[in-house]
């Protein structure tokens, strides 16, 4: 063995080490999931440290979506009924909250890792 | 005229010696070559068997192997280069696939991209790398190589789910052991090949322009 | 004999590593797609082994929907239902034999519930303007003149010459939430057709399903709980069957704590009082949607009796006071979360 090798195999468990490290993170993340009609125009992470607010353009106009402290939620939007703005904030799994007039859809993902968590749908 | 006629003499007898070095060097780059043919096959069937037997052993994660094949690569790197490497590889991934009847299926395409990856990685490493890599960690870059190019193949293609790369910890800490065993056996079987080859080439030399095809390594 | 050492060594390693499992040869997965159709958005996720198929079988369900939604929304004027409207007292309008089953088949539930699911309470609906905006409550004048009208005895259908006539000038129909339901299962239809082997058709918590998931796991579909938007009151493991739920949190307002919803109970006009949310879990989304709407307006006592008089029929209501009654056939399946 010469040192390159040596050096070699301490990087490569370091990085090993890491992936576990990483693996368990990414269990745990929970991504918001914006669309405006069929096309996604962001993806960020529910559990960012800092509140965001995204402002994306749906055909009536903007619409602004929160997201804060693992929960998100339509903050602002250009439709008329303002049934997105009501439905309040959202934090599971699977969960979404749509815009049909403006044709934005909130949709949290992610977090697949607990299948007694994981819903096909949601009657309402 | 006559000491024209000397010169063309002259030179008839040099293109004679000529060509007689010629023919000498000829036979023995022929020799060479057979040489090579029969230590890539062998080396190739090694390869083969090796696939073979591994895939009759049950392993408890699907792309998950000691890549036994991959000692017999390295040494076609060492001895041949990059080129012969990659061929060895390639043939190990037809022919073992037919033994094991897997030819065209999913498990073939991986093995043999994750094979041609590895093979080319570690040929290069050993031709700009050699002094500062030993073999060892030539085989440790291969393992890894083969394990995430199969790893990201099967989630391009196969599964789309983020939950394959669970299994990263475990494919990476198995490349990582059995890259540097494969590594130490890649070494033992080379020194051995040497000593060999290079006693049978020793006895090619004494034996000059005698020697008869197929005879020694 | 270095080498032979390290191998054993290797292989002893490779059997030590926690033998994780994987479904690697089923290569079957779902693929989902959303739209927004029908005043809703949409969505549809099917079982499949390949990725082209599954995207054909779901633009073909999201077609079928398309045109159900351009013959039944009234909001588009060369809609059938548009027709049917404006020729209202007049005469009968020739329309397609799924529209003519939709209609029939709403008729039936009608039957069936007495009138507490009508589909002829639109214009009674519109005057809330639930649609746009904030919603108004009616002057009660207005509503006591539009009640007359609301009577599903007004829709003639005629199976012969395939047509539809409201024998009532000023009569209306909107077919909302039945197109949705139907819609729902004529979109099955087709991916079944497509030959694909499970699907979820999912119209804005009208589902229906068909099918296992990979791996022979039932669909597990959760009910949305009516106070709290963020959370499911029940779930349960369901196939091959139709889950629709009608709350009163779907569209509201409420003014002086009083809250309007749109399930209006068509022998008053008002909102139906009595319930949060009815489930119904049936065999097909149409009448689910319609029976849901049904039990909501006959209130828990007289809706769950209906419910469990009727074969292949199961239900969960969500009372006033946000307590659950269960039909029989539920109470095994369910799980409280």
């Amino acid at each position: 063995m010469t040192l390159g090798d040596k050096v070699l195999i301490f990087l490569l468990i370091l990085i090993n080490l890491g992936s576990v490290f990483f693996l368990g993170r990414m269990g745990k993340s929970k991504q918001v999931i914006i669309q405006v009609d069929q096309k996604v125009v962001g993806i960020y992470d529910l559990h960012a440290p800092a509140a965001r607010r995204v402002v994306v353009q749906g055909p009536l106009g903007d619409s602004e979506v929160e997201i804060q402290g693992g929960k998100v939620r339509m903050l602002r939007s250009a439709c008329p009924g303002k049934t997105c703005q009501k439905a309040g904030w959202i934090s599971g799994q699977g969960q979404i909250i749509c815009c049909v007039p403006n044709k934005v859809l909130i949709r949290i993902s992610g977090d697949e890792s607990d299948p007694s968590l994981h819903l096909d749908g949601i009657a309402q | 005229m006559k000491w024209r006629g000397g010169e063309k003499k002259e030179k008839q007898r040099a293109e004679k010696q000529k060509a007689k070095r010629n023919n000498i060097m000829d036979r023995s780059q022929r020799q060479k070559k057979i040489n090579r043919t029969i230590l890539l096959s062998l080396l190739s069937s090694m390869a083969v068997i090796f696939f073979v037997v591994e895939s009759a052993i049950p392993n408890p994660v699907p792309w998950l192997r000691l890549g036994l094949a991959n000692i017999v690569v390295m040494v076609a790197i060492v001895f041949y280069g990059v080129k012969d490497g990659l061929l060895v590889s390639f043939l190990r991934a037809m022919a073992g696939s037919m033994i094991v009847g897997t030819f065209l299926g999913p498990s073939f395409w991986l093995s043999i991209s994750g094979g041609l990856a590895s093979a080319l990685i570690m040929g290069l490493l050993y031709r700009f790398c050699s002094p500062f890599f030993s073999l060892i960690g030539i085989s440790i870059v291969g393992a890894y190589t083969h394990s995430l190019t199969q790893m990201v193949l099967v989630f391009v293609f196969l599964i789309q789910r983020r939950e394959i790369f669970y299994l990263l910890p475990v494919i990476l800490f198995s490349a990582l052991a059995t890259g540097f065993i494969n590594g130490l056996a890649a070494t033992f079987l080379v020194e051995q090949l040497h000593r060999v080859l290079s006693r049978s080439m020793h006895a090619a030399i004494l034996k000059g322009q005698g020697m008869h095809e197929g005879q020694g390594l | 004999m270095r080498g032979a050492l390290a191998l054993a060594f290797a292989s002893a390693v490779l059997w030590l590593i926690p033998s994780c499992k994987l479904p690697f040869t089923q290569s079957a997965r779902v693929y989902q797609r959303e739209r927004f159709l029908m005043g809703t958005l949409v969505s549809i996720s099917v079982v499949s082994d390949q990725k082209d198929r599954a995207m054909t079988a779901m633009d073909q369900a999201f077609s079928v929907l398309q045109d159900i939604e351009n013959q039944a929304s009234k909001r588009i004027l060369t809609s059938l239902t548009s027709k049917i409207n404006r020729a209202a007292g007049q005469n009968g309008i020739p329309v397609s034999s799924p529209f003519l089953e939709m209609i029939a088949k709403s008729l039936e539930c009608s039957k069936m519930t007495h009138g507490a699911f009508d589909v002829t309470v639109g214009p009674v609906t519109e005057l809330y303007h639930f649609e746009d905006g904030q919603g108004v409550l009616p002057d009660p004048e207005a509503i006591r003149q539009l009640l007359p009208l609301v009577d599903y005895r007004n829709i003639r259908i005629d199976k012969e010459l395939r047509t539809v006539m409201l024998t009532m000038a000023g009569t209306g129909i909107d077919l909302g939430g039945v197109a949705k339901g139907f819609g729902v299962d004529q979109a099955v239809k087709s991916l079944q057709e497509s030959g694909l082997p499970a699907g979820i058709v999912n119209a804005g918590g009208d589902i229906r399903l068909f099918g296992c998931k990979p791996g022979q796991k039932p669909w597990v579909i959760g009910i949305q709980h009516p106070r709290q938007s963020d959370k499911v009151i029940a779930s349960l493991e369901i196939t091959d069957k139709s889950i629709v739920t009608s709350g009163d949190y779907e569209r509201f307002f409420i003014q002086d704590n009083v809250r309007y919803h749109h399930i209006l109970d068509p022998a008053t006009g008002l909102p139906a009082r009595g319930c949060q949310s009815v489930t119904i879990v049936s065999e097909t989304a149409l009448f689910g949607d319609a029976l849901s709407t049904g039990v909501f307006v006959l209130g828990p006592e007289k809706g769950i009796a209906l419910i469990e008089s009727l074969p292949g029929v199961e239900g969960l209501i969500i009372d006033q006071e946000g307590k659950p009654t269960v039909s029989s056939g539920l109470r095994s399946s369910l799980v409280w979360r």
